[in-house]
């Protein structure tokens, strides 16, 4: 499988958002619990949609959330 | 209450090897006529069916998760895991019409039935197969 270059900041926004756990934010973005965990890991590339919430959530850019490299 | 998916397909392609085990088994025990293929395709096929029942309701029952139904992750691997077990039918199915033509075996009944309904199997465990790896190496 060719290796996903899409990088983030997830685990790093989730620690600076009081130790927020991926549970919670999979709530808050209605997905599982499994795929926050497969987004961190790199194992799975977001949607667009699902990309921009997911910065919102932190009050961040999706560029702060997501790097293409 | 929720299903936890990636547990279910587990065990759904647990039973759906043992059942096709139980059905080659059936089926060679008894290779002479159509309607003893019948009655086994009813066996399996009605047995197959309860114990898929019965695994979603023991799951419901066990299993605590918080997660949603189906997230986009889930049907980006539903749908890919259905083209998969699509393609195995038409190539089944494709090559059962190469083989056609050149042997007249493959129009008796009794055969066909068979090879039909072991294609679904297939194409069912093909499908799960495919969850299973995209769930565990990532999409």
């Amino acid at each position: 499988m060719k290796k996903s270059t899409l990088k983030n900041n997830i685990r790093k926004l989730r620690f600076n958002s009081d130790e927020m756990t991926q549970q919670e934010l999979a709530n808050r973005l209605g997905v599982s619990r499994q795929t926050i965990n497969a987004i961190e890991a790199g194992k799975y590339s977001p949607t667009l949609e699902l990309a921009f919430r997911l910065a919102e959530v932190f009050n961040e850019k999706l560029e702060d959330v997501f790097q293409y490299e | 209450m929720k299903l936890n998916k990636e547990k279910y397909i587990k065990y759904e392609l647990g039973l759906t090897l043992l059942f096709f085990a139980y059905y080659i088994f059936l089926t060679i025990e008894s290779f002479s006529s159509t309607q003893n293929a019948i009655s086994i395709y009813f066996n399996v096929a009605v047995g197959y069916t309860i114990s898929i029942i019965l695994l979603v309701l023991l799951l419901l029952i066990t299993t605590k998760t918080n997660d949603i139904e189906n997230d986009e992750r889930d049907s980006l691997i539903e749908s890919k895991a259905y083209r998969n077990g699509f393609f195995s039918i038409v190539g089944i199915i494709n090559l059962l019409i190469i083989l056609a033509l050149f042997n007249d075996k493959f129009f008796e009944p009794f055969i066909l039935f068979n090879i039909l309904f072991s294609t679904l199997f297939v194409a069912h465990i093909i499908q799960s197969i495919t969850q299973i790896f995209y769930y565990n190496k990532g999409i």
